[in-house]
This record gives structure tokens, sequence and C-alpha cells, in this order.
């Protein structure tokens, strides 16, 4: 007669003492996974936060850059002339750039819209861009924070020619400041900041930048 | 046969549990980070498309450069490594390209006159990031009006910064509608403009342009530049003021100075100096005003302390207005280079009077030595123009007489001495400062000088960046000078009186951006 092979089993304690080993290794795991995948989406946010802020100053350097005339507008108020100072572009103000004329027409429907103006000698031996009108008038480039319907949320938005594009959206915790030293307004200072509310001390997400205005203000 | 032992099927269990939440966990960390890096690439590639504008400025930069060599004074320089298109032929930028007109705008609805591009082709740019940049420039003259000598630049500068190809990640709409990377071998605008070769920088890739027009620097601009130190009068009454002799409401009925008390006195009597305090005192005088009235702009290259309300920079300025005083100045005074030489003719002998020319072709003298007062008669129609050449110094003892419808250039090498004589301030004189202009041909390094002293009349522009100008006493001088050092010892009861018809006069001693554009639409 052969013996039956012994059956292997486990005790109930062995069970017990392997169901909790389980349950901390795999909570472990899985409070690191959420863990990591928090630090992730916080880096994902962080990217794109910057991406955002990088555009909205890089838009409005470009257009700093060969400015004529700076205004801006706070809430409730008339435009003036920025001469130094802090200005912070929240809601219901405007930020408001004069540019040279470079450009047969300013309407984007139209084919001349890309075309540059001739070089004409002026007045005082000096020359512009223009026709044969005289040099083209400036024209005005603004900033404004506002709920921008296209996109259903908060934006900012460049508007020019009455022409209004968003270049940042979903711009509820995003601010922009634009700054100079009193009387010195050729160098200025443009900071947005974004209020991370992916971190856990609530700290800002800062993008600087600096921007000399080339051209003489007329204003 | 024999079973296999129930502990070891235990173990494998737990591996593949293992390695499922592995699995499983790695694939969380893949899809975020997928989601992640493409984001942080996009931040990385702006910093090219940044690097683009900074390339193009470059551009615009060498450009500059270029003028300041070729195109101040008088005559065309190489030009080394510009090129111009010539019947469909790229070719060496030929000597008249610059000064022909090749288009004249008013067909296009404005007068300006402008010529044949010349152009740099795939200028190679370092950037910071070390990617591939280039850069082609284009340069055209522009006269804005019937004047040769009023010349103008337009420069256009568009760079290509390549991008890193194996990262490279769609930007969002947004992005992409200010950036416009490109990820074609050639953007359309560069090859509608481009005159050269195709740009080889490797795709993906972003483009810029700007655009910048341009004036020249003419050298009597100020009523008085110099170098290094200025020192005005501490007689209390000698005042440097302005007047325009082309304008009867800004001077006196036949042009001149109308006179320190008379309403047609004008505010543009600018001084500037090009001294800079050291770096172990950073603000100082650097002007000594003394009690002079300047009706004008004070302007120094620093000494100013930003932080305080003083103008440290100017001693002396009580009666300098103090909204007028600057400390941003600074202007290159190249040495003077003749014109080009055509017929020469020596100078006249036994105190004979030189002849001008007609204003299209001045007659031409050349002085071996020392030359003192002398006289000049004009074409009997029309406007003259003449030009001496002093190979020596210039001593007045005696009157220089310049007529109404002539223009002299006098070059001079060594010393200027008007001890106390009367230059073009005579009645039927030209009494125009325009009329007379002298230029100091010595180095800096030479340390020549011009002199006045107690009761000279003296009407003219002097230009001479190596010059050390001493006025002593009672001197009155309508008209700019540039020196490499001002002194005014004593100075009774004359003045400096710039004449604003100078502004526009000479030959350019530089350039200056004053208009700047980026294309951003094409």
């Amino acid at each position: 007669m052969i013996r039956a092979a012994p059956t292997a089993g486990f005790t109930i304690l062995e069970l017990m003492i392997a169901m909790v080993g389980s349950i901390i290794i795999l909570g472990s795991l899985l409070a690191a996974s959420i863990g990591l995948q928090k630090s992730f989406g916080a880096s994902e946010r962080y990217a794109e936060t910057q991406i955002e802020e990088r555009r909205l100053i890089d838009y409005i350097a470009r257009d700093l850059r060969r400015a004529v005339g700076v205004s801006t507008r706070v809430p409730a108020s008339l435009p003036d002339r920025f001469s130094g100072g802090d200005f912070d572009l929240v809601e219901g103000a405007e930020l408001i750039l004069t540019l040279p004329a470079y450009y047969r027409s300013n309407a984007p429907a139209d084919t001349e819209y890309d075309k540059a103006l001739p070089v004409i000698g002026t007045s005082g031996g000096r020359i512009d861009y223009g026709t044969v009108a005289g040099p083209a008038p400036p024209f005005v480039v603004s900033y404004r924070k506002v709920f921008y319907q296209p996109e259903g949320t908060l934006c900012f938005v460049r508007e020019e020619d009455g022409v209004r594009e968003c270049v940042v959206r979903d711009a509820g915790a995003l601010s922009f400041q634009l700054s100079a030293p009193a009387g010195g307004t050729d160098n200025l200072r443009l900071s947005a900041s974004f209020r991370a509310d992916f971190s856990r001390t609530g700290g800002v997400v800062n993008v600087y930048d600096e921007v000399m205005i080339r051209n003489q203000r007329i204003d | 046969m024999r079973a296999r032992p129930s502990h070891r099927r235990a173990q494998g269990g737990t591996l593949i549990m293992s390695l499922l939440v592995l699995s499983l966990l790695a694939l969380v960390a893949a899809h975020t980070l997928r989601r992640v890096e493409p984001k942080l690439r996009m931040v990385y590639q702006t910093a090219g498309w940044q690097e683009a504008r900074v390339a193009a400025e470059a551009g615009v930069d060498v450009a500059m450069g270029e003028l300041s060599r070729n195109a101040v004074g008088h005559g065309m320089g190489s030009w080394t490594h510009w090129r111009q298109e010539n019947n469909g032929v790229i070719g060496t930028v030929l000597d008249t390209t610059l000064s022909t007109v090749n288009s004249v705008l008013s067909l296009l609805g404005g007068p300006a006159r402008i010529s044949q591009p010349i152009f740099l082709d795939n200028l190679r740019v370092s950037v910071a990031s070390g990617m591939d940049a280039a850069t082609d420039v284009q340069l055209w003259a522009v006269y804005p009006d019937g004047s040769s000598q009023n010349r103008w630049f337009r420069i256009r500068s568009m760079a290509t910064c390549s991008l890193p190809a194996q990262t490279y990640t769609a930007p969002s709409k947004l992005d992409a509608k200010l950036r416009r990377y490109s990820l074609r071998q050639l953007r359309p605008q560069l090859s509608a403009d481009d005159v050269g070769l195709p740009m080889d920088v490797s795709n993906p890739s972003s483009s810029r342009t700007i655009e910048v027009l341009v004036e020249p620097i003419m050298p009597f601009e100020l009523a008085i530049l110099t170098k290094d130190a200025m020192s005005l009068s501490t007689s209390g009454v000698w005042t440097v003021d302005s007047f325009d002799s082309r304008d009867a409401a800004k001077s006196a009925p036949d042009g001149t100075y109308p006179g320190r008390t008379s309403p047609l006195v004008q505010e543009n009597g600018h001084i500037a100096s090009n001294l800079t305090a050291p770096p172990t005192s950073p603000y100082a005088a650097l002007i000594a005003a003394r009690g002079t009235r300047v009706r004008g702009i004070v302007a120094t290259n620093g000494g100013d302390d930003p932080n305080t309300s003083d103008r440290e920079n100017v001693s002396g300025a009580i009666a300098v207005d103090p909204q007028r005083v600057r400390s941003d100045f600074y202007r290159d005074l190249p040495t003077p280079n003749r014109p080009p030489q055509g017929l020469i003719l020596p100078a006249p002998i036994l105190g004979l009077p030189f002849v001008a020319g007609p204003e299209a072709a001045p007659t031409q003298y050349v002085v071996g030595g020392d030359l003192g007062g002398f006289s000049v008669i004009g074409p009997p129609v029309g406007k003259g123009a003449i030009t001496i050449i002093v190979n020596g110094g210039l001593n007045v003892t005696s009157p220089i007489r310049i007529p109404p419808n002539t223009t002299a250039q006098i070059y001079v090498s060594g010393d200027i001495d008007f001890h106390s004589s009367e230059v073009n301030s005579s009645p039927g004189d030209s009494r125009r400062a325009a009329n007379l202009q002298i230029y100091g041909e010595a180095p800096a390094s030479a340390r020549e000088a011009l002199r006045a002293a107690n009761g000279a009349s003296i009407t003219a522009a002097f230009y001479g960046p190596g010059y050390d100008i001493k006025f002593t006493d009672d001197v009155a001088w309508s008209g700019a000078v540039v020196g490499r050092t001002f002194e005014m010892l004593g100075g009774g009861t004359s003045g400096f009186h710039y004449d604003e018809a100078l502004a526009k006069v000479g030959a350019p001693i530089g350039f200056r951006i004053v208009r700047y554009v980026e294309d951003v639409r094409r």
C-alpha cells in the first residue's frame, strides 16, 4: 500500500500573517502610486503654467519692444501714460501699447495685411513708413484680462484694431505686472505669477523678463 | 510521480503579484511622463524663438557696425563680405550702389528715393543654446529729400534658429500663433525675400524678422561737444544758447544771432561730454558749468547718482535747468577724413583770395604750411564751394572772409589760433556758421589746440576730436564746436550761440536707429 503524500497547507496563523503582510505591501505601493501620480500631475501643471506665463510675457514683450507709447488704465479710470511704478493687469484694467505703423492694412482679412508700407520722406528731411498721404499713423494694441466668450473662460486677450485673440486661457490664477523705476520708462520689468494650487505650501510660480523699449516714445 | 511542493507555488504567486503591481506602477509613471515631457520640451523650444530675435538683432548690429566703417565721412567703404545682385548675378558690392537711386518711391506714393539693396547672406550667429542659427541682412540707402548728403538707411534682418529636432514637440495652438515654428527647410517669407542662397539652417526652426530705419549723426548737432573735460566761463554773464539762421522768427532780420535779451533766442544750446567717472567714484562732476547759463540740455556719460535729486554730474549748475541735465550721453567722434581729391590747386600767392567753384564741383586747394587770414571769392552766380587742405596750422591774425553764397571746408592738421580776429563775422561775410566748416585732422593722440582770445568774433563750425579748445575772455562764437576738451577762461559778456541750421551740415560721423519694428505677420 502506498502512502498518500502529505498535503501541504497553511495554518490560519500563517494565512493571517501573509494577508497582513500583503495588505501592508499593497497599501504602501498604492500610496506611493497615488503620491507619484500627484507629483507627476503637479509637474504637468507646473510645465503648463510656465508655458502660459512665458507666452503672456513674450506676447507683451514683443509689442513693448517696438512700442512708441505705453499707457495703463486701472479699473474705473481713464488711460494714463505709464511713467514708472507698478501696474497690475487685473480684471477691469488695461495695458495700452501704441505701435508704429508698418503694415499697409491692419484688417486681418485684407490682402495687404501682411505687406509692409514703403518708406517715404517726411518733413525735415526724415524718413518713415507711409503713403502718399504722409506718414502712416501708429496703431493701438491692448491687453486685458476678461471673460472671453469663444473660450468660455477668463482669459488674457490681446486686441488689435478691434480684433481680439486669446493669449492665455483659464487665467483665473494667473496675474501679470508691469513695473519700472519712477521716471525710468524705457527699461521695463514684466512679471507673470501663477498661484500654485497644486502646491501644499500654496507657493507662487513666477516668470520674469526685462524689456528695453527700442523706439523713442511719442506719448 | 512526485508532486511539486506547494510552497513553491506560493512563491510563484507572490512573484507574479509583485510583477503585476510593478507593471501597473510603471504604466502610471510612463503615462504621466509622456504627458509631462512634451510640455517641458515646449518650454525649452521657446528659447529657440527668443534666440531667433537675438540673432536678428545681431544682424542689425553687424549692419550698424558696417555703416560706421563704410558710410561715415566722405566716400564709400569697401563693404567686405557684402553682396549685391547685378543683372541677375550675385557679386561684390559696387562702389556706386548705395549712392545711386534705384527707385523713386514717389511712384508708390512718397517722395523718398531708395537704392538697390546690398546684403549679407547666411551670416552665422552664435546663440546661447548652441543651436544652429543664421541671419540674412539687407540694407538700402534712402534719400528723403533731394540732397545726396542726407542719406538714411533701412536695414532688414531675418534670423532663423534651429530647434532640437529629436525632441521637437508640436506647440499648442496659442503658442503656434505666436512663435510660428517651421518644419520646412525654408520659410515662405525667407524664400520670398532672400536675395542670396537659401538658409541652410536645419529644421525644425524658428524665424524672426527685425527692421530698423537709421539716420545719420551729423558732426554739428550740438553747441559744444567734447570727448573729455568741459569747463565753462566764470563771468556769470557768458551764455550758451541758440538761434536759427534759416528762420526769421528765431534770428535777427539778417539771420544772425538776435542778441542775448531778444525773445527770438532759442533754448537749444545743448552741450555734452563723453567723459566718464572712474569706477571707484562713479558719481562725480564731469562738466564744470561754473555758473554759466546754459539754455539747452547738459549731458554727460554717467556721473549722476539716480538715488539722489542732485545732479552730481554737473558742478556749478546754478544757471542750468535741472530738468535738462542728463547722464545718458555718449557719442563716437571719429577723426575727420578728407574729401576725395580732384584737381588740386596751389595756394594763391601775394595774399590773393581763394576762388570757389560751383557747388557741384568745388575747387580744391592745398596749402603747404601754415595759413593765416584769407578771403574767398564766390562764383558770380549760384552757390559756390571750396575745400582748402592745410598741411600745417591756422594762425589767424587778420580776418577770414567767406562770401554769403559760398561754403568753405577747411581741413587743418596743426594748431589753430584765431587770436582776436574777426572770422566770417564782418559785414559782407556770410555770417553763417555753415559757410565756414573747419575740420581738425589731428588724431586724438596728437593734442593739438584751438585758441581764441579777447575780442574774437567767430562765425564757424569746428570739428576736431583731437583738439583742446581754449577761449580766453570776451570771445563770441556763433556756430558749434567739437573737440577733445573745452575751456572758457573768463568770458566777458559774450557767449556761445549755436546755429540750429548746423544740425544737417557736414558729413555723417555715425548712425543711430530711429525706428524699430518687428515683422510679426509674414
